[in-house]
């Protein structure tokens, strides 16, 4: 068999997956790329759902870094099949996938896979966390990028990381009145640093930028500040914020409040690895971005054929999605005699020299955003951890107090991972109560399950 | 009719409407079921089966904080359910406050479980004219 | 680790975990248990269900030797052949006394837990009820009824429309229903849970996620337990290593015994309104509906060594003979899906008690489809053969004896 004709599957239509379409493309080899959403672009990218003249909320650098990857995707169309509104809830067998659309189910084959299923935010929960009018910070992004529509009027922002004078630019432009945005990390943090920031000028420049349409519109940010607890009556009117020491622990003896009516929330992000696991790859802890597969030279999972590019395989952002893609493509390239080895190995030194200085530019942001544990304090006894199941605080100490050493003995002592969403919510929290306590090393991994969405009984009929 | 109050850019003609808890109101072709719901400046969507109030949370499919009734259908993912023409969205729906049953209530028949879920449907008066 | 116990337990499944509390009542002898969670490990796969003599008679996990012998029938019929004969799979009668005994001892079981220990294993009595959809499953019923002619008061017929009377949701195309009326369901973590919290309380060690890597023998003695955090010496090691007991016996003894692994698949709806009133069993799958609203639908028998995929087809098989039997999970969802590993043997009884040449060694093992229903008088026996008492039942036809294993029909799963 013509190896040009073997089926190369990617998952996660975003900046790892087109970035690895368009490689392969450039070598004559096509590929089907599945996402779940209505357009290409993944999270970041896939831009407005509906039809808009203008985005006067989203700058010019969003703008350019958007249309240059949808048309990496158009410049490449005749080589890849793009299948779309279509989620993966499992495998077939050794080397397929089974697919939803919600109506019905189908499964494909693939030859090569690639995944690139992005990632989504941590979430850390506080009194009031599950409020209606609190969202994570990428909830509030699509929005107000791919819904065209302001989640409220008097936001707050409580986060850290680049993402937060991006998203509250975006949301004054939108229209909504920032009340503040609360970085937790300290300005002095950040000023160290300021080195590693210098690799990536072009977008250190818009963040400079950023800071200065901020404070020109009298919107303040706060560093070491953070979120303790939302609250109202039917959705959220009010939360309180307090100074973060270096853990990150509030300091309640200078908490402030704020009248609002929505919030952002964004302390990080964790790999969606929920295909990965049930395709039984290997997958190691990491304190970032929680589990991840573990991954060999060129992008390579545990699986021969299967390859893991951009956030699924630990975070760092779009740019870095790209290179994987690109990665992970050659890789596939060379192994189906599209490309001779020379070609291979220069092509993938240049990606590879790219992906490293994201890196290092990550590097400088990742170690001011490192996520500190003192948040953990923040849920007292009634607050619900795991809201599909309406798991409170108090449950999972006492089950710690019981001396439950594996996430799997504390899912089943508590139900917290057995509801609808698997557990991709609270997860976060139970690894990082593990951390604390000493034990990540052998907590083991939330098991994902077929189908990794529900799905109805009806869709299970031939 | 419902305004949308909440839009960053205007929509334009429109020529499709949905209804939310029975009130129409304009929308657009590509559009979820979400934006819908927020450009009107709601965001309390759904009571899930604990009595809490929930709303969107992750905008992304995941949270399953977002789930409303669509055409009869319960735990929609309104984030993720492009609107389409005359669809009826029911904010707040839970099928257990509907069958009016707790946990381990004595069982209703299917008689009286098939009438809740066909009134669910109708909507509750013919005047559906609010502005 | 410097601790010399009485006994070990490996494997803190059901059956080790119901040894441990067992042992532990009379609080005077030092007792560990040692468990790691194995991927598959069928306590936690299980369904619950207390389904004395359902499974006893073949129903629950035996349906698939039933479909295909309906598709045979079928089959013969449309060709002009011959019938097979009927021939539902029941077991000995010794089984039905283990099981049913076992059975009896859930409510006050129940009761102790709750008072002594402040733990609810969500005991329910709800019957299982076998649903009839034709003949074929009729002419079963009446085999099966015929079989056990000294259980009838715990059986009960219920025809089309006395099945829908106690069972709204359930097709109106079912022509009735046999109901077994001592057969329940349990939450079988909740029990797990329970009967490890109160031997916790009682002074039992344990050693939670501590894999165990051999057993250490003086002569032909065990003499302790080797794990991934130390060695345990002990006086008696119970082997209640599930579908992985024939590793233990084999560290222990040299020798294996036939204990392996049977999958079988689960699909699990969302938390829905209680729609079921008990258990059922039908020729495609058996549903019960748990305390919190998720309804429960299995099971797959399958022998694919320790592999615990799911697979679309044998789910489908799951979900379509759900929703035929309760047309209203048509709209509801599928919320999880997992597979567990039944400790299976040939001849479908467990394995307890001594070995001949070896001591300090106990088998607990090979509980195959009824570990939770069968933990109680497991954990009743083992108690007794540690104490050198007089034991409940005659342990003569669960001890190891290779001429159990030998001459046996071909299974009927495979």
């Amino acid at each position: 068999m013509s190896t040009k004709n073997q089926q190369v599957i990617i998952v996660g239509g975003g900046a790892a997956g087109i970035s690895a379409a368009a490689q392969l493309a450039e070598f004559g080899i096509s590929s089907k790329i599945i996402d779940e959403a209505t357009k290409l672009g993944g999270v970041v990218y896939r831009g407005p759902l509906r039809h808009t003249e203008e985005l006067p909320h989203l700058d010019e650098f969003y703008q350019k870094s958007q249309k240059s990857l949808q048309d990496k995707y158009h410049n490449n169309k005749d080589k890849i099949d793009v299948q779309l509104e279509t989620s993966v809830i499992g495998p077939d067998g050794a080397n397929g996938l089974i697919l939803s659309d919600q109506k019905s189910l189908s499964s494909l084959n693939y030859d090569y896979l690639i995944l690139s299923t992005g990632c989504h935010e941590r979430s850390v929960p506080f009194p009031g966390w599950t409020l209606p009018g609190v969202m994570m910070m990428g909830g509030v992004q699509l929005q107000i990028k791919s819904g065209l529509v302001r989640p409220g009027e008097k936001m707050a922002l409580c986060g850290t990381g680049p993402l937060l004078p991006l998203i509250a630019c975006q949301l004054h432009k939108a229209g909504v009145e920032v009340e503040g945005v609360y970085e937790a990390s300290s300005f002095t943090r950040l000023a160290k640093e300021a080195v590693a920031l210098l690799n990536k000028p072009m977008l250190t420049l818009n963040g400079l930028s950023m800071m200065s349409y901020l404070k020109r519109n009298n919107v303040p940010f706060h560093y070491g500040w953070g979120i303790v607890k939302a609250e109202g009556k039917e959705a959220v009117e009010e939360i309180t914020v307090a100074p973060y020491d270096k853990e990150w622990k509030a300091d309640l003896s200078k908490a402030r409040t704020a009248k609002l009516d929505s919030i952002g929330i964004g302390y990080g992000f964790v790999a969606r690895t929920q295909i990965t696991q049930l395709l039984n790859l290997e997958h190691e802890y990491s304190y970032q971005s929680s589990y991840v597969p573990r991954l060999s030279g060129n992008q390579r999972s545990s699986k021969d054929n299967v390859y893991v590019a951009g956030d699924t395989s630990g975070i760092l952002g779009s740019d870095g999605a790209a290179f994987e893609g690109q990665i992970a493509a050659l890789d596939i390239a060379l192994r189906m005699g599209a490309i001779d080895a020379a070609t291979h190995a220069s092509r993938t030194n240049k990606a590879r020299k790219g992906l490293q200085r994201v890196r290092n530019f990550r590097f400088g942001f990742d170690r001011f955003s490192e996520r500190q544990l003192g948040m953990l304090d923040l849920p007292d006894d009634d607050t619900v951890i795991c809201r599909c199941e309406n798991v409170k605080k108090s449950q999972i100490d006492a089950a710690f107090e019981r001396g439950v050493k594996d996430i799997t003995s504390l899912k089943m002592a508590t139900r917290a991972g057995l509801g609808d969403c698997q557990g991709k919510i609270c997860s976060a929290y139970c690894y990082d109560r593990f951390k604390q306590a000493g034990h990540a090393e052998r907590m083991g991994q939330l098991r994902a399950r077929f189908p990794v969405e529900p799905i109805s009984f009806a869709m299970m009929e031939d | 009719m419902l305004n949308r109050k909440a839009d960053i850019t205007p929509i334009g003609e429109s020529q499709i409407q949905i209804y939310i808890d029975d009130e129409p109101v304009n929308v657009v072709e590509g559009e979820t079921v979400l934006s819908a719901i927020h450009a009107v400046q709601k965001n309390q969507i759904m009571q899930n089966d604990y009595k809490a109030n929930l709303g969107a949370y992750c905008g992304m499919g995941i949270c399953h904080s977002c789930l409303v009734n669509i055409d009869g259908k319960y735990k929609q993912r309104s984030c993720k359910t492009l609107i389409r023409d005359g669809m009826r969205v029911t904010t707040m729906s839970n099928r257990f406050n509907d069958m009016g049953i707790k946990d381990n209530q004595p069982l209703v028949t299917s008689a009286d479980f098939e009438e809740k879920v066909a009134s669910s449907d109708q909507p509750e008066s013919e005047d559906s004219n609010v502005n | 680790m410097n601790k010399n116990y009485d006994v070990v337990i490996t494997g803190g499944g059901a059956v080790g975990a119901a040894c441990a509390y067992f042992l532990s009542r009379e609080k005077d002898l030092k007792v560990a248990l040692v468990d790691f969670k194995k991927p598959g490990n069928a306590s936690r796969a299980s369904a619950g269900g207390l389904w004395a003599i359902g499974e006893s008679v073949g129903l629950g996990c035996g349906v698939i030797f039933f479909k295909t012998l309906s598709k045979q029938m079928n089959e013969a019929k449309e060709n002009g052949g011959e019938l097979p004969p009927l021939r539902p799979h029941q077991l000995p009668d010794f089984f039905f006394d283990f099981a049913l005994t076992s059975n009896n001892m859930f409510p006050s079981l129940h009761e102790e837990l709750r008072e002594k220990h402040n733990i609810d294993f969500k005991f329910e009595e709800t019957g299982l009820k076998f649903v009839m959809y034709d003949e074929h499953d009729r002419a079963y019923a009446d085999q099966i009824a015929s079989g056990i002619p000294h259980l009838s008061d715990q059986v009960k017929w219920l025809n089309a429309d006395e099945l829908r009377e106690e069972e709204p949701y359930v097709t109106p195309e079912a022509i009735g229903a046999m109901n077994f009326t001592c057969d329940h369901q349990v939450s079988p973590f909740l029990l797990i849970d329970s009967y490890t919290e109160a031997a916790r309380q009682n002074g039992v060690d344990l050693y939670l996620n501590t894999m165990v890597t051999g057993v250490e023998t003086q002569g032909n003695r065990v003499v302790g337990v080797r794990t991934d955090k130390g060695t345990i010496s002990c006086n008696t090691m119970i082997n209640a290593g599930g579908a992985w007991a024939s590793q233990l016996c084999e560290w222990a003894t040299g020798h294996t015994i036939p204990v392996y692994p049977v999958k079988g698949q689960i699909v699990l709806s969302e938390k829905l309104p209680k729609i079921m009133r008990g258990c059922i069993s039908t020729s495609d799958c058996y549903i019960a509906q748990k305390d919190n609203g998720e309804v429960l639908i299995g099971s797959t028998t399958e022998e694919k060594g320790y592999d615990t995929t799911n697979t679309l087809p044998e789910l489908k098989g799951l979900a379509q003979g759900a929703s035929k039997c309760l047309p209203i999970l048509k709209e509801m969802n599928i919320k999880r899906t997992w597979a567990g590993l039944r400790p299976g043997t040939r001849d479908e009884i467990p394995i307890l008690g001594p070995m001949d040449g070896i001591e300090g060694y106990i088998n607990a093992c090979g509980h195959f489809r009824t570990g939770i229903l069968c933990s109680a008088i497991t954990g009743t026996l083992i108690n007794e053969i540690v104490r050198g008492k007089e034991t409940t039942l005659d342990l003569k036809p669960f001890l190891y004896d290779p001429k159990r294993f030998e001459d046996l029909e071909p299974p009927f799963y495979g």
